[in-house]
C-alpha cells in the first residue's frame, strides 16, 4: 500500500511538474468531499475524515481501519528513520574530508613563495649574460657577411671557367643562366680591376657563347639557341632574322624539292596523283610551317617574357606576316597550276582543297593573322572561281566554235551560191545586150543561152537542195549541242556547292575526321553562288549578243575576221592561262570576251568569211526561242546547286505533265528567289525580244537584198524601146528563187499558222487593193477612148476606198506564213514602187506581165492569195500608168512563157 | 497663230484627178499657197494652185494651169511668185521649162487661154530630171542649176531671150556608172551642191565644178533626198531606201566618219516602214524634220541636237547682239531645245498611198503640206505642245 501510495505521489509530483497539477485541483475542488478525505491528498482533514469513518463505518470496520492505518504509521516511521540514518552518514564522511583539506592549504602556500624567488634568480642572470654577449654578436654577423660575399667573389672569379666547362659540355642554358645571374653584379663593378678582368673574360666568353649560338641557331637546335641569344640580350632583330632565315631556308627546301618533283611528274599527272602530291606536299610542308609558327610566337610575340617589348611584337608579327605570305606564295605557285588545271574532276580539286584547308586552318588558328588568313581564303576563292568560270568559259568557247563552224557551213554553201548568181548575172547581161543587138539572129543566140542557163540551173538546183536540208538540222544541231553543253555544267560543278550537304552528313556520322574544313569552304559558298549567278547570265546574254555580232558584222563589213579557235591542248593551256589571269585580276573577264569579239586584238588564226546567208538570222531567231523556251530548265539545273528546292522544281520541270502559263510563272518565280542575281524573267523576256528582232532583221535584210535585184532589174533596161517578152528575165527568175529558197527555210524553221488570221487595224500603213476589173479593161483601152479612161481612174479609185484593207508593215509572228508574207509584201511593194519610176513601152509593159506572172507563180501556193492579189494588181496598175500604149498579153501567151520555162527546170 | 482652229490639225484635198508626185511653196507672205503638179504619162497634166485658209481649215483650188506632160519636178521662185520651173515628161523624152503664171486680167485681155507663158526652155537631160532648181538665196536670179540621172547643169536664163531657150552655162557629167537619186543646194553657202549617187553623198563646188567632199555608203539603200540644214552651215541630212534618215556634219574628217568602217552618222532617226522619199528642214525652225514615206506616211521629228542653237552656245555676246530678228527668235527656242530630245515628234497617217512630195510653209512655220500618189494633199500642223514648246521658250 505504501508503495502504491509513494507511486501515487511521485505521478503527483511528476504531474504537477508537467502542468497538470492544475487540473487535479480543479478536480480537487469540484470533489471537495472526497479530496478532504483522501488520506494521501494535501488536503487531507483528519477530524472530517474520522467523522466520515465514524459516521458511515461499523465498528468492526472501524478497527479495521484502525489497524491498517497504525500499520501504515509504522512502516512510515521507519522509513523515515533510514532516511534520517543515511544522510546523516553523509554529512559525517563531508565534514571529515572538509577537516582533511584544511590542514593541506597550509602547506602549498609556502611553496609558492620559494618558485618566485627562483625566477628573480633567473631573470637575473639572463640580462648579465646578454649584456655581457652584445658586441660581439656584430662582429659575429659582419663575418657571415663576409662569408657569403666570398662565395659570391668566388663565383665569380671561377665563373669563366664554370662558363667555359659548361661551353664544354655544350650546356649553354646552364652557361647562360650563370652569365645571367652574375652580369648585374659584373656590370656594377666592371669598374674595379679585378673585376674588369673577369667581366672582360667573361664577356669573351659570352661573345664565343653567342657565337656558337648563332651558328647553332642553323642547327637542329635552333629555338633553344634563339631563345638563348634573346635570353643573353643579342638584338631582337638579328636573331629574329637568323631564326627566320633558317626556318624559312629549311621549308624553302621541302618547297623546291616539291617543285622538282612536279618538272618531274607533270606531263603524266593524274587526278590521284594529285591528291596524293597535296597529301604528301601538306604532310611535308606544314609540320615544319606551323611548327615555325608557333616556335616564332614563343620567341618573339609572348609578352609575358621579359626580353620581348610590346614595342617589338608588332614589327615581329610584321616580319612573321611577310615570311609566312611569302611562303605560302611559294606554296601556292606550287599547287595552284595543278588545281587549275580544267582537265582535273571538281569533287578531286575539293578533295584537295579542303586537305589545304585543314591544313592551313590549323596554322591560321596559330598565326591569328587576318592579312594571311585573308589571303588564303582569296587563294581557294581563286581556284572555286577559276573552275566554275572555266566550264564557263569552256561553254563560252565552245559556243563560239560552234556558231563560227555554223556561220562557215552557211557561207561555204553560200559562196557556191553566190558565184553561180555572179555567172548567171554575167550571161544575163550579155543576153539582154545580144537581144537587144541582134534582134535578128535572137533564136540562135537564145539557144545557146538557154542551153547555158540549164546548165547553171541544174547545178544550182543541185546545191539549193543539200543546202536547204540542212538549215534546220543545222538549227538543231546547235541547240542540241548547246543545251548538251549548258547541262553538263550543273553537274561537273555541283562538288563545290555540296559542301553544306556534306558537313550535314558529317556532323552525323564522323565528326571527328573532318570538322573544320568544310565549314572553311561553305564561307566561300555565298560568293561562289553570286559568281555562279553572274556567270548565268552573263552567258547567256552573251548568247545573243553573240549571235548578233556575228551577223552585225556580216551586214556591216563584206569581210569578216572571226576567230576560230581549235581545239587544240596549246590553245586551252592558253585560254586557261588568259582566263587564269582574268580571275587573278577579279572580274576582268569581259576583256577576255572583247579581245574574243574584236577581230582585230585576237591574234589567234583568223579566217576570211564572206557575209553568210541572211537565213542565219532565222536560225538564230529560232535559236533564241528554243533557248528562251528552255531557259527555266536550265536555270533550275543551276538552282539545284544553291537550294534543295531546286530539286523539286527540276523534277516537275522535267515531268511529262502539261505545264499552263501560271505553273511557269510560278517556277520562274521560284526560281528567280533562289537565283536573283540572274534576273530570269528579265532573261526570258530579252531573249524572246530578241528573237523577235532576228526574224525582222531576216525580214528587213531578205527584202532589202531581193528589193535590191528588183530594183536594179528595173531600173536598168531602157524599157521604151524593149523587144517582145520571149522569157522571162533572169533577175526575176533569181528573185523567184530566192523567195522560194527562202520560203523554204522558214518553213524548215518555223510552223505553218493554222488558226484564220488575226488582223490588226493599228497599221502603220494600210493599203487598197484595186480589182483586176480594171486591167482587165486595160486590154481593150486606147489613148482616144479619153472618157473611158476617166472612167476607169474613177472605178479604180472608187475600188480603192472600199477595198479590203491590208497591212503592209507590221508586226512578225514566229509562223511560216506572217515571216514570209511580210518579205513578200516588202518586196511586191518595191516592185510597184520601182514601176511607178519608170516609163514604159509597150513591150517593156508586157515584160513586167510577165516577169509579175511569173513572181506569182512561184509564189502563189506559199501566200495567201487575199494578201497577194491586191500587191500584184498594185503592180500592173502601177505599170499601165506608166506605160504609154498599154496593151496587155495574151493570158495564153504569158501561161506559155512561163510553162515553157518551168519544163525547162 | 491662234490656235482656235489648228485644233483640227489638217485638211484634205482631193481635187486632183490623177497621180502626182510634185509638190512646190508659193513665196507669198500674205497666202499659204501651194502647187501641185500632177504626173500621168497618158493625160493632159495639171498644176493646182491652192490656198489653205487657216480661219477655215480648208483648202481651196485658186487656179488650174494646164500642163500637158506629166511632171517629174516643180519648184517656185522665192523672189517672185508669178514664176516657175517645170521638169516634165513627154513621154519619149525629158525636158524642162521656165513659166510664168498669168494673172487673170492677162488672160482677158490676150483673148489667149493659156495659163502660164512658157519662158525658156531646158533641153537635152540624160535620163529622168530630179529637180530644176532656182537658187535658194535669190541672189544670183539668172542662174538655175537642174539635176538628171547622169549630170548637174548649170543654166543661164539671161543670155538667149530670142530663142527661149535656156544657155547651158557648165556641166558635170557624174559619169556612166552612176546614177544620181537626189539633190540639194546650200542655202547658205550657194557655191555648194550635194548630190547622192545610189547610197553614197557628193559635195560639188560650183565655183570650180568638182567634187569636193564624198561619202560613201550614207545610206543603207539608195539615197532618196538631201537636205541642207538652212541655218547651220556644214549640216546635211540624208534618207534613203533603208527607212532611215542621217544627219552629218560635213566638217568632220573622213577618219571620224569611218572610223567604224561603216560611215558613222552624227544622228540616225529610225521610225520609218518603208523608203524614205523626202525631207525637208523647217525654214526657221531647223530642230523640226519632215519626212515622207513610201510607208504612206508622213512624219515630223525633233531634232534638237542638230538644230543650228548648239552652234550658238560657243559664241560671245557681241555675234549674238548681231542677230536678226528671227534669228533672236530662234537663240529664243534655243533653251528649250536643250531640254528636248531627238526623235519622232508626230507621224502623220491620212495619207493612203505613198507620199513622194513635202513642204513646209515658207511663211508659217507651223503648217506644212504633203501630197501622196493617189493625189491627195493634206495641210498639217505642228502638235500644239511641241509648238508652244518651241516657241515660248
Amino acid at each position: 500500500m505504501v508503495e502504491e501510495e509513494t507511486k501515487q505521489r511521485l505521478k503527483n509530483l511528476l504531474r504537477s511538474y508537467y502542468g497538470e497539477i492544475q487540473k487535479d485541483d480543479n478536480e480537487n475542488l469540484q470533489q471537495s468531499e472526497p479530496g478532504i478525505l483522501n488520506i494521501n491528498s494535501g488536503l487531507f482533514d483528519s477530524e472530517k475524515y474520522f467523522q466520515k469513518l465514524l459516521q458511515e463505518n461499523s465498528l468492526s470496520k472501524l478497527i479495521n481501519i484502525d489497524e491498517e492505518i497504525i500499520n501504515e504509521l509504522n512502516g512510515l516511521d521507519t522509513n523515515l528513520q533510514n532516511l534520517v540514518m543515511d544522510n546523516y552518514n553523509k554529512f559525517i564522511s563531508g565534514t571529515d574530508t572538509i577537516r582533511k583539506m584544511k590542514s593541506n592549504v597550509e602547506n602549498m602556500e609556502s611553496e609558492m613563495q620559494k618558485l618566485q624567488e627562483k625566477i628573480n634568480e633567473i631573470e637575473k642572470i639572463s640580462t648579465e649574460i646578454s649584456t655581457n654577449l652584445e658586441p660581439k654578436r656584430e662582429k659575429i654577423e659582419q663575418l657571415t657577411g663576409i662569408h657569403r660575399l666570398l662565395n659570391k667573389l668566388q663565383f665569380l672569379f671561377e665563373l669563366p671557367s664554370r662558363l667555359n666547362k659548361c661551353l664544354e659540355f655544350e650546356d649553354y642554358s646552364q652557361a647562360a643562366n650563370y652569365y645571367i645571374a652574375s652580369k648585374r653584379v659584373l656590370n656594377q663593378h666592371q669598374n674595379l680591376p679585378s673585376f674588369a678582368n673577369i667581366y672582360n673574360e667573361c664577356n669573351e666568353i659570352i661573345s664565343k657563347l653567342k657565337q656558337i649560338l648563332f651558328k647553332n641557331i642553323t642547327t637542329r637546335k635552333n629555338k633553344e639557341s634563339a631563345e638563348l641569344l634573346l635570353i643573353l640580350e643579342s638584338p631582337l632583330n638579328i636573331v629574329r632574322k637568323s631564326f627566320i632565315d633558317f626556318r624559312t631556308q629549311q621549308i624553302h627546301a621541302i618547297i623546291t624539292q616539291f617543285e622538282k618533283e612536279k618538272i618531274q611528274e607533270k606531263d603524266q599527272e593524274q587526278e590521284d596523283e594529285l591528291l596524293t602530291f597535296i597529301e604528301k606536299f601538306r604532310e611535308a610542308l606544314f609540320h615544319p610551317l606551323t611548327m615555325f609558327c608557333l616556335d616564332f610566337h614563343d620567341l618573339f610575340l609572348d609578352e609575358s617574357k621579359n626580353y620581348i617589348k610590346s614595342t617589338n611584337t608588332e614589327e615581329s608579327r610584321e616580319k612573321l606576316r611577310e615570311q609566312i605570305l611569302k611562303l605560302i606564295d611559294q606554296y601556292i605557285a606550287l599547287i595552284k597550276p595543278r588545281l587549275l588545271n580544267p582537265a582535273v574532276n571538281p569533287l578531286t580539286i575539293r578533295t584537295a582543297l579542303e586537305n589545304i584547308c585543314s591544313a592551313f586552318s590549323k596554322m591560321l588558328s596559330v598565326l591569328s593573322d587576318n592579312t594571311v588568313t585573308r589571303y588564303f581564303k582569296k587563294f581557294i576563292q581563286q581556284v572555286l572561281k577559276f573552275h566554275i568560270g572555266f566550264k564557263f568559259i569552256l561553254l563560252e568557247k565552245d559556243f563560239r566554235h560552234k556558231l563560227n563552224e555554223m556561220n562557215k557551213n552557211f557561207i561555204s554553201k553560200m559562196k557556191t551560191k553566190d558565184d553561180q548568181k555572179e555567172k548567171q548575172i554575167k550571161i544575163k547581161n550579155e543576153n539582154e545586150n545580144e537581144n537587144e543587138n541582134e534582134n535578128e539572129n535572137e533564136n540562135e543566140n537564145e539557144n545557146e543561152n538557154e542551153k547555158d542557163l540549164n546548165k547553171h540551173n541544174n547545178l544550182q538546183k543541185k546545191n539549193p537542195d543539200q543546202y536547204l536540208g540542212n538549215v534546220d538540222q543545222i538549227c538543231r544541231e546547235f541547240y542540241q549541242y548547246l543545251i548538251k553543253q549548258i547541262k553538263t555544267i550543273p553537274e561537273s560543278i555541283s562538288p563545290f556547292f555540296e559542301m553544306e550537304m556534306l558537313t550535314q552528313e558529317n556532323e552525323f556520322e564522323n565528326e571527328s575526321v573532318k570538322s573544320n574544313q568544310p565549314s572553311l569552304l561553305i564561307e566561300h559558298l555565298p560568293k561562289l553562288q553570286k559568281l555562279l549567278q553572274i556567270q548565268i547570265r552573263t552567258f547567256f546574254t552573251l548568247v545573243y549578243e553573240l549571235f548578233q555580232t556575228s551577223i552585225n558584222k556580216n551586214k556591216s563589213n563584206p569581210i569578216v575576221h572571226f576567230p576560230v579557235k581549235s581545239p587544240s591542248i596549246n590553245n586551252q593551256s592558253n585560254q586557261e592561262q588568259k582566263s587564269f589571269e582574268n580571275l587573278k585580276i577579279g572580274g576582268n573577264e569581259k576583256n577576255e570576251q572583247n579581245k574574243l569579239i574584236d577581230p582585230k586584238k585576237s591574234n589567234s588564226m583568223e579566217e576570211i568569211i564572206k557575209p553568210s546567208s541572211v537565213s542565219l538570222y532565222l536560225v538564230f531567231s529560232k535559236l533564241c526561242l528554243l533557248i528562251s523556251d528552255k531557259l527555266v530548265e536550265l536555270v533550275g539545273d543551276f538552282a539545284c546547286l544553291i537550294d534543295e528546292k531546286g530539286y523539286s522544281i527540276k523534277s516537275y520541270i522535267s515531268s511529262e505533265q502539261a505545264k499552263t502559263k501560271e505553273d511557269e510563272e510560278k517556277i520562274t518565280k521560284l526560281l528567280n528567289g533562289i537565283l536573283p542575281s540572274v534576273h530570269l524573267s528579265r532573261l526570258i523576256s530579252e531573249m524572246r525580244h530578241k528573237a523577235k528582232q532576228f526574224a525582222h532583221q531576216y525580214v528587213h535584210r531578205l527584202s532589202q537584198d531581193v528589193s535590191q535585184m528588183i530594183i536594179k532589174s528595173i531600173e536598168t533596161p531602157d524599157w521604151l524601146n524593149f523587144h517582145e517578152p520571149k522569157n522571162i528575165r533572169l533577175a526575176i527568175q533569181l528573185v523567184g528563187e530566192e523567195l522560194i529558197q527562202a520560203n523554204s527555210h522558214i518553213s524548215q524553221i518555223f510552223p505553218q499558222f493554222q488558226k484564220t488570221r488575226e488582223r490588226r487595224n493599228s497599221d502603220t500603213s494600210s493599203w487598197s487593193s484595186r480589182t483586176s476589173a480594171m486591167l482587165r479593161s486595160e486590154k481593150t483601152f486606147s489613148i482616144s477612148q479619153h472618157e473611158n479612161r476617166q472612167l476607169q481612174i474613177i472605178e479604180s479609185n472608187i475600188d480603192r476606198l472600199f477595198s479590203k484593207k491590208i497591212k503592209l508593215f507590221g508586226e512578225v509572228d514566229y509562223y511560216r506564213d506572217s515571216i514570209f508574207e511580210a518579205i513578200v509584201k516588202n518586196i511586191m511593194k518595191t516592185f510597184f514602187e520601182t514601176v511607178r519610176q519608170k516609163t514604159f513601152g509597150k513591150f517593156g509593159f508586157q515584160q513586167i506581165q510577165v516577169d509579175l506572172t511569173y513572181l506569182r507563180s512561184c509564189i502563189d501556193d506559199l501566200v495567201d492569195s487575199s494578201i497577194l492579189n491586191p500587191l500584184s494588181d498594185e503592180v500592173l496598175t502601177s505599170a499601165v500608168e506608166r506605160c504609154l500604149e498599154p496593151s496587155s498579153l495574151e493570158q495564153v501567151v504569158i501561161d506559155l512563157i512561163i510553162n515553157e520555162k518551168k519544163e525547162k527546170n | 497663230m491662234s490656235s482656235a482652229h489648228t485644233n483640227k490639225n489638217l485638211a484634205t484635198y482631193t481635187g486632183l484627178k490623177y497621180q502626182s508626185t510634185t509638190l512646190a511653196p508659193v513665196y507669198d507672205e500674205n497666202h499659204i499657197e501651194f502647187l501641185i503638179g500632177t504626173r500621168s504619162l497618158r493625160e493632159e497634166n495639171e498644176i493646182h494652185l491652192v490656198e489653205y485658209i487657216e480661219e477655215k481649215n480648208e483648202i481651196i483650188c485658186n487656179r488650174i494651169l494646164d500642163h500637158k506632160p506629166e511632171i517629174w519636178s516643180l519648184s517656185s521662185c522665192n523672189w517672185d511668185p508669178s514664176l516657175l520651173i517645170t521638169g516634165y515628161n513627154t513621154g519619149m523624152e525629158f525636158a524642162g521649162s521656165l513659166w510664168r503664171i498669168k494673172t487673170q486680167e492677162e488672160r482677158e485681155k490676150a483673148g489667149d487661154f493659156s495659163d502660164m507663158e512658157k519662158l525658156v526652155d531646158f533641153n537635152g537631160f540624160n535620163g529622168r530630171i530630179k529637180s530644176i532648181l532656182f537658187d535658194p538665196t535669190g541672189e544670183n536670179k539668172e542662174k538655175v542649176i537642174s539635176v538628171d540621172e547622169r549630170s548637174i547643169q548649170i543654166w543661164n536664163l539671161n543670155k538667149n531671150e530670142k530663142e527661149k531657150e535656156a544657155k547651158l552655162d557648165n556641166k558635170i557629167n557624174v559619169g556612166e556608172l552612176e546614177v544620181i537619186t537626189a539633190s540639194a543646194w546650200d542655202f547658205l553657202q550657194p557655191h555648194q551642191f550635194a548630190t547622192s549617187n545610189e547610197s553614197s553623198l557628193r559635195i560639188w563646188d560650183l565655183r570650180t565644178l568638182k567634187e569636193t567632199q564624198e561619202i560613201e555608203h550614207a545610206q543603207g539603200g539608195a539615197i532618196r533626198d538631201l537636205a541642207f540644214n538652212r541655218n547651220k552651215p556644214w549640216h546635211i541630212a540624208t534618207a534613203g531606201d533603208d527607212f532611215l534618215i542621217n544627219f552629218w556634219d560635213l566638217r568632220n574628217t573622213k577618219e571620224f566618219v569611218y572610223q567604224n568602217k561603216q560611215p558613222q552618222a552624227l544622228i540616225t532617226l529610225a521610225g520609218h516602214s518603208h523608203w524614205v522619199w523626202n525631207i525637208e528642214f523647217n525654214p526657221i525652225y531647223d530642230q523640226l524634220l519632215l519626212s515622207s514615206s513610201t510607208d504612206s506616211t508622213v512624219k515630223l521629228w525633233n531634232v534638237p541636237s542638230f538644230a543650228f542653237e548648239l552652234l550658238l552656245e560657243d559664241e560671245d555676246e557681241s555675234d549674238k547682239t548681231r542677230l536678226s530678228r528671227g534669228n533672236r527668235r530662234r537663240q529664243k527656242s534655243a533653251r528649250s531645245k536643250r531640254q528636248g530630245h531627238d526623235g519622232l515628234a508626230k507621224s502623220y497617217d491620212s495619207h493612203e498611198d505613198s507620199v513622194y512630195a513635202i513642204s513646209w510653209s515658207p511663211f508659217e512655220p507651223w503648217i506644212f503640206a504633203s501630197v501622196s500618189y493617189d493625189g491627195k494633199l493634206v495641210v498639217s500642223h505642228v502638235p500644239e505642245k511641241l509648238k508652244d514648246e518651241i516657241s515660248l521658250n
